[in-house]
């Protein structure tokens, strides 16, 4: 249990602290015996002790690191992670945009935890397993859950966002290939992720880049035969089309717009398509439109 | 009561959290917070709310330790704070990831700064190796936030997946806000006393009529849409699931042979069923409801229209 503090200890950390601020690039043991009231009537070792102590209080309870530089025998503090401007604009984000679904410690301590989120102009949901498979990705440390009624094992390489679902991908040991999983589609469990096996099990190719990895467009990576497509739009839908869809709008006929894009990937197209309903046609190619026709024939029946 | 070591210095800590981060706090709504007597926690703060010290001669040193200011009750932060400023440990796992997916968006909402990029990458050293994240904004996110600023109605073409046609009306925007992947505006429309919110992405077209209205600040995006559920019931492949499109989902998936399972898929309005339906295609056995089939028909006469 701890002792009742005097004010002296918390008075004399503080001192310590602003001390070794303000005296860089550092203090030697007797420069701080001398002019830090708290050490000044200790032996030469129970002053080392309580400066330790208090180095390793400065540490725990504020984050402040401070070393000693066996070169020229003084004490110094570690350089601040961030600078006040950009505290203050982190501050300043953290009032703006709420993030829901991070279950951590909220302790105030932590930077951007003791604003009023009250007044968040911006409130995010992430994934209930962005941290855990995040924690996993940093010690890699494969993982495993179930998913459409599967096990699936997998390293994990990255998590990431697109068109606003969580997504991870990995290397699969079922499969043995690359392959992506939907977050929410991960089967409620306790844990729903667990890891398995030893951390640093596997390794990331250092030049792997995580947003190359997570192609989640599927017509980005497509594979089926590519088609110049022109989808009439009308007006109105030409920004939720290419919102969905992306393409360039080259031209306007009879009132409508003409999307031009690429269609590297049918049953994705085709699926997204269909939001729009009549309000966008394909008129080109004569062969993605009987891909089309065929799918409404066999659905119509 | 005295407090203990460890709670001296969670109380100054937490103070000068909520302090600096809520530009002041009151001496006992502090110590309410903190769950710790409003005396307590005065004799904790002594050290900084008075802290100076002298050499062997007796001869001040400084004050410079005294950054917490306490006048009518208030705590503040001056600007000579410097504890949390020379805080060299990097912000834990779960909050980097949190303060990088904030700073992430707040480049997006706001005008990006130096110190917030420099802030950002410093973050996306620590969690951006493992996660990606881009946020983007619909077209008319800053037209209807300027238009809140500024007071100015805005007459606005909407497109609703409720109506075939699109709407032209005029919003008085209350409130701008994202929640849950979309923006909304909270507004009234054509002068109505009750707000609702909108979807920005689905606004086409914006411009200022030239009226004003009053912003009231009490008018915030609400929790939760009440927005009525349809259940459908299918039995198709377990890899199709992926293809269920947002923002319905499964809430029950049983398994069958043969790789295939039976879900059931609540549906967000009851115009999004034919969207399931299509999407999921013939290969998706419908079990329920009893219409759903003839409307999967019925969708597909009507674009085969089209592509005849």
């Amino acid at each position: 249990m701890n002792a009742a503090p005097k004010r002296d200890a918390l008075e004399r950390i503080l001192q310590l602290a602003v001390y070794l601020r303000d005296a860089r690039p550092g203090r030697t043991l007797e420069q701080i015996c001398a002019d830090i009231p708290g050490y000044r009537d200790n032996d030469w070792e129970s002053a080392r002790k309580k400066l330790r102590r208090d180095l390793a209080d400065l540490h725990d309870h504020f984050g402040v690191d401070a070393h000693f530089d066996d070169s020229t025998k003084t004490y110094r503090l570690a350089a601040p992670f961030f600078t006040d401007d950009e505290r203050h604009a982190l501050i300043a984000a953290a009032e703006l945009v709420r993030i829901d679904g991070i279950e951590d410690n909220p302790e105030l301590v932590e930077l951007g935890r003791a604003v009023d989120a009250d007044g968040a102009r911006v409130v995010v949901r992430v994934d209930e397993h962005l941290l855990a498979l995040r924690d996993a990705i940093a010690s890699r440390t494969s993982v495993h859950f179930r998913y459409h009624g599967r096990d699936r094992t997998i390293d994990p390489y990255a998590v990431g966002l697109w068109h606003d679902h969580w997504y991870v991908v990995g290397f699969d040991h079922d499969r043995a290939e690359r392959r992506i999983y939907r977050l929410d589609r991960i089967e409620p469990a306790t844990p729903a992720i667990s890891m398995v096996g030893k951390a640093h099990g596997f390794e990331i190719d250092a030049d792997a880049n995580p947003a190359s990895m997570l192609l989640v467009d599927p017509n980005t990576w497509g594979r089926d035969e590519p088609y110049s497509a022109r989808i009439l739009v009308d007006d109105d839908y030409v920004s939720g089309f290419r919102d969905q869809l992306g393409g360039d709008l080259v031209e306007h006929v009879d009132g409508r717009a003409v999307i031009a894009l690429t269609v590297r990937h049918h049953q994705y197209f085709r699926d997204r398509l269909w939001f729009f309903g009549e309000h966008a046609v394909v008129v080109e190619p004569p062969e993605l439109r009987a891909l089309l026709r065929a799918w409404l024939e066999e659905l119509a029946r | 009561m005295t407090l203990k070591k460890t709670d001296q210095f969670r109380a100054l800590r937490d103070v000068l959290a909520l302090a600096e981060e809520r530009r002041g706090i009151r001496l006992d709504d502090a110590a309410d917070h903190l769950g710790i007597a409003r005396d307590d926690l005065r004799e904790a703060l002594d050290p900084v709310l008075f802290l100076e010290w002298r050499d062997a001669l007796g001869e001040l040193i400084g004050n410079a330790g005294a950054f917490i200011l306490w006048e009518d009750g208030l705590l503040q932060v001056d600007g000579g704070h410097w504890l949390r400023s020379i805080a060299s440990e990097p912000p834990s796992g779960a909050n980097a990831v949190r303060l990088f997916l904030a700073g992430m968006i707040a480049r997006a909402v706001v005008e990006a700064t130096t110190p917030l990029d420099t802030a950002v990458a410093k973050l996306r050293e620590i969690v951006a190796a493992d996660v990606v994240f881009d946020p983007e904004l619909p077209r008319f996110v800053t037209v209807c936030q300027a238009a809140h600023d500024d007071e100015a109605v805005l007459r606005v073409r909407y497109v609703s997946e409720r109506y075939e046609s699109p709407r032209e009306f005029t919003i008085e925007c209350h409130r701008v806000a994202s929640k849950w992947g979309n923006w909304y505006v909270m507004a009234r429309r054509d002068g109505d006393p009750e707000p609702r919110p909108f979807r920005i992405d689905r606004i086409v077209a914006a411009e200022r009529t030239g009226e004003s209205f009053t912003v009231d600040p009490t008018i915030s995006l609400p929790e939760w849409f009440a927005i009525p559920e349809s259940t459908v019931t299918l039995r198709l492949v377990a890899d199709d699931l992926d293809r269920v499109p947002k923002p319905n989902r499964v809430t029950r998936c049983d398994e069958l042979e043969a790789g295939r399972v039976e879900v059931d898929i609540a549906v967000l309005g009851e115009h999004r069923v034919d969207q399931v339906l299509a999407v999921l295609g013939p290969a998706a056995e419908v079990v329920a409801p009893s219409d759903a089939l003839d409307r999967r028909r019925a969708f597909a006469r009507t674009m085969l229209a089209h592509y005849g």
